[in-house]
Order: C-alpha cells, then structure tokens, then sequence
C-alpha cells in the first residue's frame, strides 16, 4: 500500500509542481491577485504531498532518502519549495514564485522519471541523525541558493530601474527593498540550516570516527562558507549595508561555493565518502 | 410601466468645454433640490438621480415624457441658479434606456473619465447613490442601476488593469518610489523646491503613508508652509548636503537655472549616507540635477522625459484593458435588462398571490368556530404549504418567460381573465 502512494506521488509531483509553476507565472505578468492566492494554495499542496512523499520514503524503506542522485534531486526540489514557501509567508509576497518553482519542477521531474526506490545505500542513511545533518546541510545550501537568486533578481531589476526600461521585469517584480529582504530572510535560513547540519555532522564524525573535525575538503569548504555567510551577514547587518554591491557579492559569493562543492565532487571522489 | 424610458440628459468632459461644466457644476443641496421638483413638476418624471463632478454634470431620469427634460431642466437652471441657456450652448448629451445603462456603467468604470481608469468617479457615483436613498423616495429602476453600475466599477478595477499605473507625472514619482522602497511610510523624502508640483507631490506620497518630508527651497515662507502642510521640516538650500544623507528619496521641482545636485558633491555624501539605494526625481525645467549622478552605484536619476514615458506607458496599457472593461460593463447590461424584464410581470405576480391567499383565508375562515386552536393551526400550516406550492410554478415560469421575451400583453391578459383578477381589488 505505501509503495503504491510513493510511486502515485512520484508520478503526481512533477504535474504539482509544473501546475504551481504555471499560476506562478500567471500571476508574475497579472496584477490579478487572486492568482498569487490560487499560486499559494498550490504551493502548499505541493510541499505538503512532497513531505509526506520523503516521510513514506524514510519509513517504508528505513533510510534518509539521499541514496542516489535522483534522490537528492527530490530532496534539493522540496528544499527550494519549502525556502521560498517560507520566504513568500514571511515577506507576503508572492510575485517572486515562478524563478523557484520552476526549478523545484525541473529537479522533481528528473527525480521523478529516473527514480529507482530501495536501491543499495549506506549503512548511515539508516540512521536518523546523520539523515537529520544531510538534510539540514542540504536545506542550508538551498536557501542560499535562494538568496543567491533573489540578490541576482535585485541585480537585475536595478539594472532596468537605473536603464529607465520598463519591461516584465520592471512590472513584475517586487520593489528592490522586498528583493532585498526577501533575500535576507533566505540567507539567515540559510546560515541557521547549514549550521545545524554542520554541528550535527562535526558531532556524527566525533561519535563514530572520535575527532570533530577532518581534513575532508567538502567539509573545509562548507565550513568556511557557512563562516563567510555569518560574518558577511553580520556586517552587512551592523553597518547598514545594502544595495546593488552587496546583492552582486552574495550572487558571486554562492557562485563561487557552488563551483568548488561541485569540483570537489566530480575531482577528489575519494572525500566524505563514508560507505 | 411601459412607457416609462431611463433617459440621460447632462453635460461632460467630451461635449463642454470646463467653462460650461463649472457652470452647471450643483451641489448636494441643489441636487435635493431638482430632484423634488421634478418629481412635483407633472412632466412624467417618475425617478432622478444627478452625478455632479467638475467633468460632468448628468441627470438620470426615469421618465414617461422625455422630450420634456431638456427645457424642464433649462428653466430650473434659470429659476434656480439664474443661469440662462443661451444659443452658444453645445448639444447637451441625450441617451435612452439601453444607451443610458451602458452610460453610467462605463462611468462607474472609469471609462468615461477624461484620465481613462480613473478611481474617484466610483466614489461619486457611490455618492449620488447615497443621496437618492436619502431622499425617502422609492426609486427602484435607478436604485438597481447604480447598484449594478457601483458593481460593475468594482468589477473592472479588480479584474482589468484600467485603473493601473501612474498617469499623471506627480504620480509617476510616487509609483517609481514603489519600485525600489517596499512602502513609503519608512523612507524620509526630500522634496526641493516648495512650488505646486511638489505640493502634489507630496500630497501622492502622503497617500501612500510617507510622513517624513524634508522641504528644501530658496524663498523660506513657501517652505515653512508646505513644512506645516505635511508635517515636514523645512531646510535651506544651503544645508541640502546635510539634508540628502538623511533621506531615501529626492524629488527636485524648481525654477533654478543650474544643477544643485553635481556628481563629485553626492559621490561625497554617499559615503556618509549608508542607507542603500537612492532615488533622485528631477521634475525641473532646466534640469537641477546633474544628469552624470546616475552612473553612481545605487542612485537611481529620473527626469521629466523619463517620467513622460511612464504615464504614456502606463496609458497605453490601460486603453488596452479597454475591450475587457467593456465585456464587463455588456454582461452587467445584459443582467440589469433581464431584471428589468422580469419586472412587467411583478403585478401579475402580485395580483395571482393575492388571489391564492385570497382564496384561502376564505376556505379557512369556514373552520374557524369549527375546530379547537391547535387544529387551526395545524390547517393554516397545511393551507400555507399548498398556496405555496401551487404558485411556485406560475411565479417561475412568468419570470422565466419574461426574461426570455415569450410573454406578450395578450398571455398575461389571459392570466388575468382566467383568474378574475381585474375584479379581484374592486
């Protein structure tokens, strides 16, 4: 029975998400705000269903939901969902939907058509703390992608509003102010995610490897990310700062993390690999 | 019933010129006024209601005798006002029934407005709604018909984007401002010249919930007043430095003939500032701002030329919402029509209800010395149920046939006979 609501939800979240993304869209170039109501609502079902998926997941399979790429894929489109869920309720503003959505579609549908369950996995994916740090370093990394794209979304409305051309994404975007908020709020998720994740996985390594901290470069990398994320925010925070040069340093900031977690992973495979 | 006609008779932006709509501009009172003479006046006069704004002044009548209006309501302008209509006079508007609903609702709407989406036509026809209800008369083809055109203004504003976007430069300032600062209320505003144009400007901003003006300007009685019109603070233009690291938001409307704000001098004051972005609005004829402030990071510059491609965009964009407005203004016609319809029926209606409660006090006034309370009742419950029932169906189909136009003078005679309804009152 569980495995038939899984794969019902496998096959129905993609439609969910594409669904939100449309309404989404709908409402970016609408000033009707029934949409952005009706883009809401679906966004919650869709979240809702995609935890409930992970959960059926855990327990029916009685492993953290990560064991291969398209399961991941599934976690990082929930984790964009949820952030900007979080975000959009914070902010009430929903004008920003479509940017995210649209990805957490894409992820999802990848996840979805090549998703094989129960496959072969670590033996640590069983258990429920190391899952809890994969999936808080993971959420971590999602909202600063989040907050990556809104400082990118304020680069660009800045853009048009300094150009005095008055296109789509003059009309559709919120003001730069929200942009910006909108874009603090995904990043101190962001840095309070990645840091659970980081003390759980630095306690992980103390209860099974006996030290706290290894020369792991996935793990140095994240560290000193997670370090600049906090002292930027803190700066940004007791000097008042703001504004396009501050929006392009945490684009290019989380540019920069992304490319080296992703040249660790394809280049030193032999780093954080604990089966 | 019949003959009754919704006539509008009046004049506005598109037939007189603002000397003749100042003219015929009435007030409440006056509008109390005409409304009771034309009802006394024994000209066919059944139902008035007048909307009067400084773009139009129109009378919406429900009237049997139309062709009397126009010197009817010309001789209470010479009695009333003592003002006499003279041969210079452009045609007045003169629209019947169908025309007449169109009218209002696409008044209501915005349509008609000389600045097409405009919002406060809705409030004055909600207004001359209001004032027909307090006059203590029954004026049920009008009262619908400002319900539907109130419904329908609503309806274009929350469906279409007529009403959307600045068209006006002033307010195009304001709408700028709402792209970069998520509300007004916050961000302190620096206005530079205290003439008309920032008057209006501050006064958009202050709709908006900005509080915190500073008011720059040369001549210090203008200053001081505009201060203490929107609770501001009044600068001298020698403490504009000062002045601009305070503030978010800068809008200069004077007649200098050079820049007051050069680039090396605010380049200085953002260091100072740290308040992030900086919107600088030069509505100023020459320009008093140096146009090379906007290559500085975070100082967003807009001139009157930018400004004018604003509201021209935004124009364009609601007369496109045009054929939408007007699908909207069509269907509420359509349902308006239908009611009004359905009324030629009502006295049929009427006349076959009291027929059938007729019928049955009389066949229960038999039992009343016959039975005890409690049985009575039980017999009045019984004799209700069955009254009801039995004009469930004609009431439906009468208004249904109504409404599809089936029901001619000589079915509803038929009625009428059938039931021995015209004797029914004698």
């Amino acid at each position: 029975m569980s495995q038939i609501i899984i794969n019902s939800l496998n096959v129905l979240l993609p439609i969910l998400y594409a669904l939100t993304s449309g309404i989404y869209l709908l409402s970016f170039y609408s000033k009707n705000k029934t949409f952005e109501l009706w883009a809401l609502g679906s966004l919650l079902t869709s979240v809702s269903l995609h935890l409930a998926y992970l959960l059926s997941k855990a327990v029916t399979f009685h492993y953290f939901p990560v064991t291969n790429v398209f399961e991941s894929f599934s976690l990082i489109a929930f984790n964009l969902a949820a952030i900007y869920l979080l975000v959009e309720m914070i902010k009430e503003e929903g004008k920003t939907g479509p940017f995210f959505i649209s990805l957490a579609f894409l992820f999802q549908m990848i996840s979805s058509m090549f998703m094989q369950n129960n496959g072969s996995h670590s033996a640590l994916l069983e258990n429920p703390m190391f899952g809890f740090h994969v999936f808080a370093t993971l959420l971590g990394l999602s909202a600063m992608a989040v907050a990556a794209i809104y400082a990118f979304m304020y680069w660009m409305l800045a853009k048009e509003i300094k150009a005095h051309r008055f296109g789509s994404i003059y009309q559709g975007l919120p003001s730069l102010e929200t942009l910006e908020g909108m874009g603090r709020a995904a990043s101190i998720a962001g840095v309070v995610s990645l840091g659970l994740g980081i003390f759980l996985g630095h306690l992980w390594a103390y209860k099974i490897l006996g030290y706290f901290f290894s020369y792991d470069l996935k793990i140095i990398i994240t560290d000193v990310a997670w370090l600049a994320y906090l002292i930027g925010w803190l700066v940004v925070r007791l000097r008042n700062l703001g504004g396009l040069r501050t929006s392009q340093w945490a684009f290019w900031g989380f540019i920069a993390l992304f490319a080296a977690l992703m040249i660790v992973n394809i280049f030193a495979t032999t780093f954080h690999r604990f089966s | 019933m019949q003959n009754n006609q919704i006539v509008l008779f009046g004049y506005h932006h598109k037939n007189a010129p603002v000397e003749l709509r100042d003219l015929v501009v009435l007030s409440h009172d006056q509008i109390l006024v005409f409304i009771e003479e034309g009802l006394n006046a024994n000209i066919g006069i059944r139902e008035m209601a007048v909307i009067s704004t400084c773009n139009r002044t129109e009378f919406y009548t429900v009237t049997t005798e139309p062709t009397k209006l126009k010197d009817w309501i010309f001789a209470q302008y010479e009695k009333r006002l003592g003002i006499r209509p003279t041969d210079g006079w452009p045609d007045p508007v003169l629209l019947f029934n169908e025309q007449t609903i169109s009218h209002l609702l696409g008044v209501a709407g915005g349509l008609e407005s000389m600045m097409l989406g405009e919002n406060q036509i809705l409030s004055q026809v909600k207004a001359s709604h209001n004032l027909i209800l307090s006059t203590g008369y029954k004026f049920p083809l009008l009262n619908r018909l400002f319900q539907e055109a109130i419904r329908a203004g609503k309806a274009i504003r929350t469906n279409t984007e007529l009403s959307v976007g600045a068209v006006s430069i002033s307010l195009a300032a304001v709408e700028l401002a709402s792209k970069i600062y998520s509300n007004s209320e916050k961000h302190p505003i620096l206005l530079v010249g205290a003439g008309e144009t920032n008057k209006l400007v501050a006064t958009h901003f202050q709709e908006k919930g900005a509080s915190n003006f500073i008011i720059a300007n040369r001549g210090v009685e203008n200053r001081e007043r505009l201060a203490a019109q929107f609770g501001g603070r009044s600068v001298s233009l020698d403490e504009l430095d000062q002045a601009l690291t305070e503030v978010d938001i800068v809008v200069t409307a004077t007649g200098a003939k050079h820049h007051l704000i050069e680039k090396q001098q605010l380049k200085a004051i953002l260091k100072r500032r740290r308040r992030g972005a900086l919107l600088l609005v030069d509505i100023s004829s020459p320009r008093n701002i140096d146009p090379q402030v906007g290559d500085l990071p975070d100082v967003f510059l807009y001139h009157m030329d930018h400004l004018q491609d604003v509201v021209r965009d935004n124009l364009d964009r609601r007369r496109a919402q045009i054929p939408a407005a007007e699908q909207i203004i069509e269907k509420i016609k359509d349902e308006y029509q239908d009611w009004l319809k359905t009324l030629e029926v009502v006295p049929t209606i009427s006349q076959l209800s009291k027929y059938f409660h007729m019928v049955r006090d009389q066949e229960l006034g038999k039992y009343v010395n016959r039975s005890d309370e409690k049985e009575y009742a039980r017999l009045q419950e019984l004799s209700n149920g069955i009254v009801k029932k039995l004009l469930h169906y004609p009431i439906v189909n009468l208004r249904e046939m109504a409404n599809d136009e089936q029901l001619d003078q000589s079915k509803i005679n038929a009625i009428w006979e059938i039931f021995n309804m015209k004797k029914l009152d004698d």
